[in-house]
């Protein structure tokens, strides 16, 4: 891959976590996050008039792609804005409020459960991913690509296979992601997205008064400006992985010795290639070569034979 | 300021020069103002960019050595050179080793990126009636039209149109573009660079001037830069109110609808339409890319837009025209006598047919360019620009060999240097030779020399000190021959 020069435009896909639930509990509002949010788009749009971009929103239902809109919106006129902000300012901030009054509809749901607070991030990764194979093919110029994910919501622990396909697509096309977290634990999947793809994984602390500063330092930088100045770095990043069967987040687990699977008890079966197991062998312990099912020593060693299999 | 001609970054960095040669007041004033602010901001270099964001949302200073240290070790001298280059521009202040933001700057680049402060500065829109005609495609007919003209009047084809004002004039002659002789204004060596370029540096280059001139009436700087800035920063097919105008704006408006950058119905008409020469500015190189497509409904299918709407706004002619073989020859798809004129100055024209014209690159034409001042640079920026689509799809866009050779028959101009210089012959001993020899080789000036013939050639300033030695021995040895009397 060639390297990023000074002059070539950027792409940023901005994913919007709008899960209510998951906002309804952090101490900073969506509403002031959205607003530093857009200040930072802002400041993305007036750094080359070339930039592109494109807003994405998901919730536990649905993405949407909130700018470029499908639609025209009018927009009342207010003078005191650059042109330019305003028409991605107030499609963003209309587009995330709709899908926030329509979650509310929706409370009534019999169907409300534990889920509730995850967002489905794998559809919004993918998405955006299919957006910028869109802009890269289309455009003769080099696009440099990047993402960044505001996060409030959980792992989605279902999603794992799902979403580290995506992350590993990304890694292929080039494209870094930037995880803002902005409040809970952190996600164990999104730092290893962040990770994998070279992007920054990032922890906005409780109040969120910093985001706009910790975005403006760390987020802004195109792919150029990243091989000039430093990035801050994470020392501990969580490596686990999901079985495939529960959808656990799993620090010990059996992996299938065929197709690499995880899975996080004995099973007869490997349910993604049907292989059949010799349990005999196994539970003699005799840790010989033949040995199909074998633990797995440590957490890391899971990932590492997952990026293995996706990637080959 | 003529002479320094060359990319658009060239000419984007003499703004910034200027704006550096303001002094600190008028710095301040200048950055009073959002849409301001937010055009110098463009001005700037990545790095310097983003070394503003780092620093807008921060409300104290910090230490000069913090933030080098943002910086890889191998990207030091970079960052230093971007830090001082903020410096020098007033945006960043310095105190007992601290950086900040200058306030003002800081103030209003974030009012231009929340939406407040002087709301006037991205200009006030006109509400009143309009008629209908304005529209965007006949807006870029116009500006196209009039800067044609202009480019027209330079290359001297304009016997059938009328002259530009003499607003248009009083600048290109101001610029050195064009200068007046015996008979009516003539083009310079720099005018011909100047048509090389493409329209966005042009204008870059017009309003550069329009400040030197303002400066030399006596009007305001900060008022006309102001205005250009917030010129730049415009909408496209939008009318705008002339309202709040100053004087000394509303007479820059007139002159710079002289140029097609603007356009108004009627001198002192309520409104006026930027045109894409000017608003095309602030969206990047206007040669390459489309004014944006910023509005909502332009923006769905992003990667076909720009393609689309290239094609509404500019000519056939500035499509790419031009096929160049790897045998030199050069074929190219135009009427326009601009371009054929523009083409001529370093393509030996063979045959010409009714929206085609043959010809080839010769040594013979290319040097006639060079002697002009035009550059090799220039002249394979100009090719590939204007390149045909089909040309445009490979990389690079123009064939290798003849590129190496248009730099090849520039460097061959380059093989003779003169230099004053003096030339010792006719040594009457091997060692006077050497001691003067040895003395030259010691001040480092000699710049031939050949010991077998026992001649010397050194710089002008090594005359002076030769001669000075020789004179000196001169004396000593006479000394001692009278003293040995």
């Amino acid at each position: 891959m060639s390297e990023p020069l000074e002059s070539d435009p950027s792409l940023l896909v901005v994913v919007l976590d709008v899960n209510a639930s998951a906002w309804s509990k952090s101490p900073l509002t969506v509403g002031n996050a959205l607003q530093q949010m857009v200040i930072f788009i802002n400041a993305y749009l007036a750094l080359k008039p070339e930039n592109n971009l494109v807003v994405l929103a998901a919730n536990k239902r649905e993405c949407k792609c909130l700018y470029p809109a499908d639609r025209t919106t009018t927009i009342e006129r207010d003078i005191r804005v650059y042109e330019q902000f305003r028409v991605v300012d107030a499609t963003v901030l209309s587009g995330v409020q709709s899908m926030l009054s329509g979650a509310e509809a929706m409370v009534g749901d019999p169907n409300l459960g534990i889920e509730e607070g995850q967002t489905l991030m794998s559809r919004a990764l993918s998405r955006a991913l299919c957006h910028i194979h869109r802009v890269v093919e289309g455009t003769k110029s080099k696009v440099w690509s990047r993402m960044l994910v505001l996060s409030a919501a959980d792992d989605a622990p279902r999603e794992y296979i799902s979403l580290m396909n995506t992350i590993f697509a990304a890694q292929r096309m080039g494209v870094l992601i930037d995880i803002c977290k902005v409040f809970g634990g952190d996600s164990v999947f999104l730092q290893q997205a962040a990770e994998i793809t070279g992007g920054n994984y990032l922890k906005v602390d409780t109040n969120g008064e910093s985001m706009l500063q910790t975005l403006m330092f760390t987020c802004l930088a195109d792919h150029y400006t990243r091989e000039v100045l430093v990035a801050p770095t994470n020392e501990t990043i969580d490596f686990r992985a999901t079985c495939f069967c529960h959808k656990r987040v799993v620090d010990i687990g059996y992996v299938c010795s065929v197709c690499l699977s995880i899975f996080c008890e004995l099973a007869p079966v490997c349910s993604t290639c049907q292989t059949k197991f010799s349990f005999r062998i196994a539970r003699s312990e005799s840790a010989q070569s033949n040995g199909v099912l074998k633990q797995s020593p440590k957490p890391a060693a899971a990932t590492v034979a997952m990026s293995s299999l996706t990637l080959s | 300021m003529a002479t320094q001609m060359g990319s658009e970054e060239e000419f984007k960095s003499t703004i910034a020069e200027y704006l550096e040669s303001l002094p600190a007041q008028f710095c301040r004033r200048v950055f009073s103002n959002p849409a301001a602010c937010l055009a110098i901001f463009r001005l700037l270099s990545t790095v310097g960019k983003h070394l503003v964001m780092s620093m807008l949302y921060l409300d104290s200073a910090i230490k000069l050595q913090d933030v080098y240290q943002w910086a890889k070790p191998d990207h030091q001298p970079l960052v230093r050179s971007k830090v001082h280059q903020l410096r020098k521009l007033q945006i960043l202040t310095e105190e007992r080793g601290n950086v900040s933001l200058s306030p003002v700057f800081r103030e209003q680049l974030r009012n231009a990126l929340t939406g407040g402060g002087d709301f006037s500065s991205f200009g006030i829109p006109f509400t009143g009636a309009v008629s209908g005609r304005v529209s965007k495609k006949w807006l870029a007919s116009y500006a196209n039209d009039r800067w044609e003209a202009i480019l027209h009047f330079m290359v001297g084809h304009s016997a059938d149109a009328e002259p530009p004002s003499e607003s248009v004039r009083g600048i290109l002659r101001m610029s050195r573009l064009m200068e007046d002789s015996a008979e009516g204004m003539k083009i310079t060596n720099s005018g011909f660079q100047f048509l090389l370029q493409d329209p966005s540096s042009q204008v870059w280059t017009v309003l550069l001037q329009y400040l030197r001139l303002a400066e030399m009436q006596e009007m305001d700087v900060v008022e006309v830069l102001n205005f250009m800035f917030q010129l730049v920063s415009l909408q496209l097919g939008r009318p705008y109110s002339t309202e709040a105008l100053t004087r000394n704006q509303q007479k820059m408006l007139a002159e710079l609808c002289s140029f097609g950058l603007l356009y108004q119905d009627s001198v002192g008409a309520p409104q006026f339409y930027p045109t894409h020469l000017i608003t095309s500015l602030s969206s990047g190189s206007a040669s390459h890319s489309a004014p944006l497509s910023t509005s909502g409904s332009a923006a769905t299918g992003r990667s076909a837009i720009p393609a689309a709407s290239k094609g509404e706004l500019a000519k056939p002619s500035d499509q790419g025209f031009i096929i160049l073989e790897t045998n030199c020859r050069v074929y190219a798809y135009t009427q326009s006598a601009l371009q054929i004129a523009i083409l001529n100055l370093f393509v030996h024209l063979v045959n010409r047919f009714p929206n085609f014209i043959t010809g080839a690159l010769t040594r013979d034409s290319v040097r006639r360019a060079l002697s002009r001042g035009i550059t090799a640079d220039q002249i394979i920026t100009f090719l590939t620009t204007h390149a045909h689509p089909q040309m445009q799809g490979r990389t690079p866009v123009l064939p290798i060999t003849v590129t190496d050779q248009i730099r090849l028959w520039e460097q061959e101009r380059n093989r003779l240097r003169p230099t004053a210089a003096y030339f010792y012959k006719d040594f009457g001993q091997k060692a006077e030779y050497e001691r003067m020899f040895k003395y030259a080789q010691d001040i480092g000036v000699i710049l031939w020399a050949s010991n077998e013939k026992r001649q010397l050639v050194v710089t002008r300033q090594g005359h002076a000190k030769i001669a000075e030695l020789v004179k000196s021995q001169r004396a000593a040895a006479a000394a001692a021959a009278a003293a040995a009397k």
